[in-house]
């Protein structure tokens, strides 16, 4: 049963020809390709389309899949790398819709600053707050907290050291602690200032 | 100052040794930037582990393999085990988005009623009265190896003109996922009964390197979608 092969099995059956492999890959990665792309983006629908691009980019990509990677590292990066093509087309929108007005006259988009985000957070829930988080930050720390991946397969992932990943999973971490409001009202982190300037 | 976010994120796993942790509580002893961020770092993972996971949309699965509501795969993901096999598809420079993109464009913008042939000059579009099938389909993709076959009169290819726009635009909605080389032909016939587009590409390794693949794919010229598709080496 395909079922109890492994991800080498089956894709080394798919490079011999068997769709059939295909499609258990997907169906055992379909969730979790769909939580991750779901968690970097932040819109279900978005996440769909990812997902779905994903596959039909790991399809093509499969035959050329040397195994070097485990299949679930190089099929994250696929992820991952779609993800970023996706919020890349997102912010390239409204460009374009501006581009045949005078877009050098108009006043930028009232973006929430920071503060305003901190004001704001206590009302969101955790995914929203996660759209906050810079995407740099965001893509590791959903790699590490919502995937669980160690350090050293989000570094395989990403294509950067270890020990950037581990900064990026901490600023991450607190960015989405910042987003969630958490330290609202706190007095120590006034006097925690004050006494760093000190 | 400089931040160790780097040793921050080990002392939250508990993975510091004695003396990296020693420099790390020093440090913390002096930033309170870091001790505020550690708190929030520590929410903040808390927070994200307590995400759920969520279930995929019910139709992924037939997104991808297009199995869905027990009607089989469709031809094109069929052959697609055969071609990883083949090791025949290789993405190389994208052409058929430059095709039908540009082109496309260029004809809406003179409101669609002009005809100017809308193909790159080195794609032939003829219409054939074939009825093709897979083997028919492998066929042109052998012979198209040794010849592009014959290229269009001038007298059809004016009349041919308009309705190659349709087909250009049609080939790039059933392909655009898929197909990476370059369009060299575009005959209009029929597959296995369907009014139909038969693509001809050229693929290749990429990197300058020449084609070293014929693929030729089969769409429904009624709803653009993929219908077989046959690849031969050159």
């Amino acid at each position: 049963m395909t079922a109890s092969e492994t991800d080498e099995l089956l894709v080394r059956r798919f490079q011999d020809g068997s769709s059939d492999a295909f499609e258990t890959l997907v169906q055992r990665h379909g969730a979790r390709v769909y939580n991750l792309c779901l968690r970097i983006l932040g819109d279900a629908e978005e996440a769909a389309d990812a997902s779905q691009e994903t596959f039909l980019a790991a399809l093509r990509k499969l035959s050329s899949f040397r195994g070097d990677a485990a299949f679930t590292t190089w099929l994250h990066r696929v992820a991952v790398n779609t993800c970023y093509d996706s919020l890349r087309k997102k912010r390239r929108r409204p460009m374009l819709q501006l581009a045949p007005d005078e877009g050098d006259e108009r006043p930028e988009p009232s973006l929430p600053t920071p503060d305003h985000a901190e004001g704001v957070a206590l009302s969101v829930d955790v995914a929203q707050a996660l759209a906050q988080v810079p995407e740099e930050f965001r893509v590791v720390l959903v790699l590490a907290d919502v995937q669980d991946l160690p350090y050293e397969e989000i570094a395989a992932v990403l294509d950067i050291p270890v020990g950037t990943v581990k900064s990026r999973v901490f600023r991450g971490r607190a960015a989405l602690g910042k987003a969630l409001g958490v330290t609202q009202g706190e007095p120590s982190g006034a006097s925690r200032t004050s006494e760093e300037e000190a | 100052m400089n931040h160790p976010y780097e040793q921050l994120a080990d002392l939250m796993d508990g993975s510091l040794d004695e003396r990296e942790l020693a420099g790390v509580q020093a440090h913390l002893a002096s930033c309170a930037s870091c001790r505020q961020d550690i708190d929030l770092a520590t929410r903040g993972a808390r927070a994200a582990r307590s995400l759920p996971v969520e279930n995929p949309p019910p139709d992924l699965h037939r997104r991808v393999v297009g199995a869905g509501g027990g009607r089989g795969t469709p031809a094109w993901y069929r052959w697609a085990g055969a071609a990883a096999a083949a090791a025949a598809v290789i993405a190389i420079a994208i052409a058929l988005p430059n095709v039908g993109g540009e082109r496309e464009r260029a004809t809406d913008a003179a409101g669609g009623s002009e005809v100017s042939l809308p193909l790159a000059g080195d794609v032939e579009y003829s219409r054939e009265e074939q009825d093709y099938d897979a083997d028919a389909l492998q066929d042109l993709a052998q012979s198209a190896t040794a010849s592009r076959g014959q290229m269009a009169t001038d007298a059809a290819a004016a009349e041919l003109a308009g309705d190659s726009t349709a087909a250009v635009r049609c080939v790039t909605r059933a392909f655009d996922n898929q197909q990476t080389g370059r369009l060299t032909r575009l005959i209009r016939a029929r597959f296995e009964g369907q009014e139909a587009y038969i693509a001809v590409y050229l693929e290749g390794p990429g990197a300058g390197e020449p084609p070293d693949t014929v693929a030729v794919w089969a769409a429904s010229s009624k709803d653009c979608t993929v219908l077989s598709y046959a690849s031969a080496r050159i």
